[in-house]
């Protein structure tokens, strides 16, 4: 059972200028699992999702994919961020592309597959999340959690090792929540590694295999989902759960 | 992969240099040994004018179906004939004529200019070939018309053509405004009749010519004590040769002594009798205007359509280019990072020059500047392709730096996020939305090109502004030329306008997009209740 880890970060941190967003994070990510990262706004969690796909480069630390350091200099980052893919809050699909070759385009270009057998994986895993009839949409077109939702699509074309989520329902109307976390929890129970940033408190509960709570750029607590909810030991996360039972039905 | 692109771009760059500056294939002097290329404006009857057919031993003008003739022309037709020479004309602006000698475009200027001691400094000039007096032409009614002396012109507002010396000697009657120089006499003359001037210094020659043209002008000679005072040579008209070049100096002066002054006056008679007249005006202005230049206008619009297409498809590539050049992100290696950083450079002073300076300068300070430094005789259509490209190229590459910025960042991060590389991200990505958003501005530059590259008329590229000045010069219709000059114009940029604007619509895309029916599902799928909120 000591399988090796696929992601290990270390002593991560991440500064602009004097202001220190990130302080010592470390955490271990295996084969199939699903991370979640909760925490107050402002506490870093995106900032932590963008340093593991390179977007920012974090000032020190270590990140280590397949126990290769992401970090080295001669490390191929392209390579590393096709197979480490990830779903934005604000979508960012592809605006002059439709929902098809917005699919496509990635398995053409990075993965070097051909446009026919491109064009069956998109396909494919449009019709998983329900995009495939409006494959010829611009994304303009489409309705907010229709545009996630082939966002989904697209990261999940490129076979990714781990699949990174950035808040992706925080920019939705409520009543298009439901879709993409079902096409999310969908992914989870299909054996995809993925790291989770998000406010969905149910669903964190319900998918997660490990959870983060961060503040203030650290750790503050961490463990399984039970241990986390129903024992909880520090108040920042009392306070912070509490906002949520509060509002809760 | 960064450094070799970033090589191949020096290794462009510097191919381009040497094209533009280093080749000395074409030497100036080499090529014109078989022609007499003559410089003059042919725009200045009876010295010299524009006709369209060769009637009367005209000349073909060089780069044009035009033909030149006039008391120049023949001049230089007695001197091509000894010299055994074929006489070719340059037309050729009145302020380019010095440049386009010292730079060798031109074997001689004969061009019913004076020897002036300044105009010496730079050329060298042949014995005169024709004396005359300067008058003030004003109209017969105006209340100048009675002057005797310098005395006479208070309050009178009076101009002169730019660069002649006869501007010069309106700063000697007494309480006259020196209005700013005109660039020719036949705009002068529509001053003239139009009110907005009270008259202007000219050769008696130039009042002979008028006067048959319009009868209600006066010429004032201003004689003695109290008339023009200037030194002998003032009056005088000489052919200019190139300073060096004595042994073509001694054949005109001895062609020139040969001819008599009896047989100079009967050329002089025959030009003033046969220089353009103002046509009879039995039919409609347009129909007369159009079926006599209606080639000439059509090959004038072929031109400007041709600088401001290549113009703005090159000067397109270009900013394409170092727009993209200008927005790589700086790279981890050092050698690399200072390598970009230095061609950024270069880019930047690119721009900055060519947008810093007006378009007309860079025609001129090119045209003639690569002629007279590294001897290289550039034709000026290709001249004026490559200055409009550049000129356009450093706007653009702004505007397409601006569009590529303005991309949201968000579709840069989700390229990257695919694991695209830079070029890949902007080939696929960037550039089809930063130029789709770019393009109201290219539709601009383009319609600027059109009608900018008037201004390259300075190197006397036969545009269509160009060619309404001649047309102008030659019917002295000055309204109803430009007026069907501009209409051309406005239809051109108009069609332009609604050629982008389909482009636009176009790279859209369609609006309308069919939900597909598939095999597998033909409705959106139900979700399952159990992940929502509890």
């Amino acid at each position: 059972m000591t399988e090796p880890s696929l992601l290990t970060v270390s002593h991560l941190q991440k500064k602009y200028g004097d202001h220190q967003v990130l302080k010592d994070i470390s955490f271990d990510l295996k084969k199939s699992e699903v991370l979640t990262i909760i925490g107050p706004s402002g506490g870093g969690k995106s900032t932590l999702l963008r340093c593991v796909n390179l977007l920012e480069q974090p000032t020190s630390g270590q990140i280590k994919f397949h126990q290769e350091n992401v970090l080295d200099s001669g490390f191929n980052q392209n390579r590393y961020r096709a197979k480490v893919g990830m779903v934005f809050q604000q979508f960012n699909l592809f605006s002059n592309k439709n929902v098809l070759q917005n699919c496509m385009i990635g398995q053409e270009l990075v993965l070097k597959r051909s446009a026919e057998q491109a064009r069956k994986i998109a396909i494919a895993n449009l019709e998983k999340v329900g995009m495939a009839p409006y494959r010829n949409a611009k994304p303009r077109q489409l309705s907010g959690g229709q545009q996630q939702r082939v966002a989904i699509a697209r990261a999940v074309c490129m076979d990714p090792d781990i699949l990174l989520f950035d808040e992706p329902t925080s920019a939705l109307d409520p009543e298009m929540v439901g879709d993409v976390l079902a096409s999310m929890k969908r992914l989870a129970q299909s054996g995809l590694t993925m790291m989770i940033v998000t406010h969905e408190m149910a669903f964190a509960k319900s998918v997660s295999d490990q959870i983060i709570f961060m503040s203030q750029g650290v750790i503050t607590e961490q463990g399984t989902p039970q241990q986390l909810f129903e024992k909880t030991q520090t108040p920042e996360l009392t306070k912070f759960l509490q906002h949520f039972r509060q509002e809760a039905i | 992969m960064k450094s070799r692109k970033l090589w191949k771009w020096a290794f462009l760059l510097a191919i381009g240099f040497s094209l533009f500056f280093g080749g000395k294939s074409q030497s100036v002097q080499a090529a014109s040994k078989g022609e007499l290329k003559i410089g003059m404006e042919a725009n200045y009857p009876p010295y010299n004018w524009t006709q369209s057919t060769k009637a009367h031993g005209a000349v073909p003008i060089d780069g044009s179906k035009q033909f030149a003739n006039g008391y120049d022309v023949q001049i230089a037709k007695i001197i091509g004939k000894k010299l055994h020479r074929k006489v070719v004309v340059e037309k050729t602006e009145w302020d380019g004529l010095l440049p386009a000698l010292t730079s060798g475009k031109i074997d001689l200027i004969i061009a019913g200019m004076s020897p002036t001691a300044q105009r010496k400094k730079a050329i060298n000039f042949s014995a005169p070939y024709r004396k005359s007096t300067f008058v003030v032409i004003v109209n017969k009614n105006s209340k100048y018309a009675n002057a005797k002396t310098v005395n006479d012109f208070k309050g009178a507002k009076i101009t002169a053509q730019q660069g002649t010396l006869h501007y010069g000697l309106i700063k000697q009657l007494k309480g006259a405004h020196r209005e700013p120089a005109m660039r020719d006499f036949p705009s002068m003359r529509e001053s003239l009749s139009a009110g907005t001037i009270d008259g202007y210094v000219a050769e008696d020659l130039e009042y002979i010519s008028y006067k048959r043209v319009n009868p209600n002008i006066k010429e004032v000679v201003l004689k003695g004590q109290n008339g023009f005072h200037y030194p002998a040579s003032d009056g005088e008209t000489s052919i200019g040769v190139k300073k060096g070049n004595d042994q073509l100096l001694a054949q005109v002066n001895q062609i020139l002594s040969g001819i008599s002054n009896a047989k100079r006056n009967q050329l002089m008679k025959a030009a003033i009798v046969q220089q353009p007249q103002t046509e009879t005006k039995t039919q409609n202005w347009f129909v007369t205007i159009m079926k006599t230049y209606g080639s000439m206008i059509l090959s004038g619009v072929g031109m400007t359509l041709l600088l401001a297409l290549v113009g703005t498809i090159v000067g397109f590539v270009i900013g394409l280019l170092v727009g993209i050049v200008r927005t790589i992100p700086t790279p981890t290696a050092r050698f690399k990072r200072w390598g970009l950083k230095f061609v950024k450079w270069l880019l930047s002073v690119y721009v900055e020059i060519f947008r810093g300076t007006p378009m007309m300068v860079q025609a001129a300070v090119i045209y003639y500047g690569i002629a007279q430094l590294w001897h290289l005789n550039l034709n000026r259509t290709v001249a004026a392709l490559i200055i409009v490209s550049i000129n356009t190229g450093a706007y653009l590459a702004e505007v397409i730096r601006g569009g590529i910025i303005s991309t949201p960042t968000g579709q840069f991060e989700a390229a990257s996020a695919l694991g695209m590389t830079h070029s890949q991200k902007m080939w696929h990505i960037i550039l089809p939305q930063a130029i789709r958003n770019c393009l109201p501005s290219i539709t601009n530059e383009f319609i600027v090109n059109i009608k900018d590259t008037s201004v390259l008329s300075i190197i006397s590229v036969s545009e269509l502004f160009f060619v309404g000045t001649t047309i102008a010069s030659q019917t002295f219709e000055f309204f109803q030329t430009y007026f069907i000059i501009s209409l051309i114009y406005l239809i051109l940029t108009f069609s332009i306008t609604r050629i982008f604007n389909w482009i636009e619509k176009r790279l859209e895309g369609p609006q309308n997009y069919n939900l597909m029916a598939n095999q597998v599902q033909t409705v959106a799928p139900k979700l399952s209740k159990e992940v929502s909120h509890d």
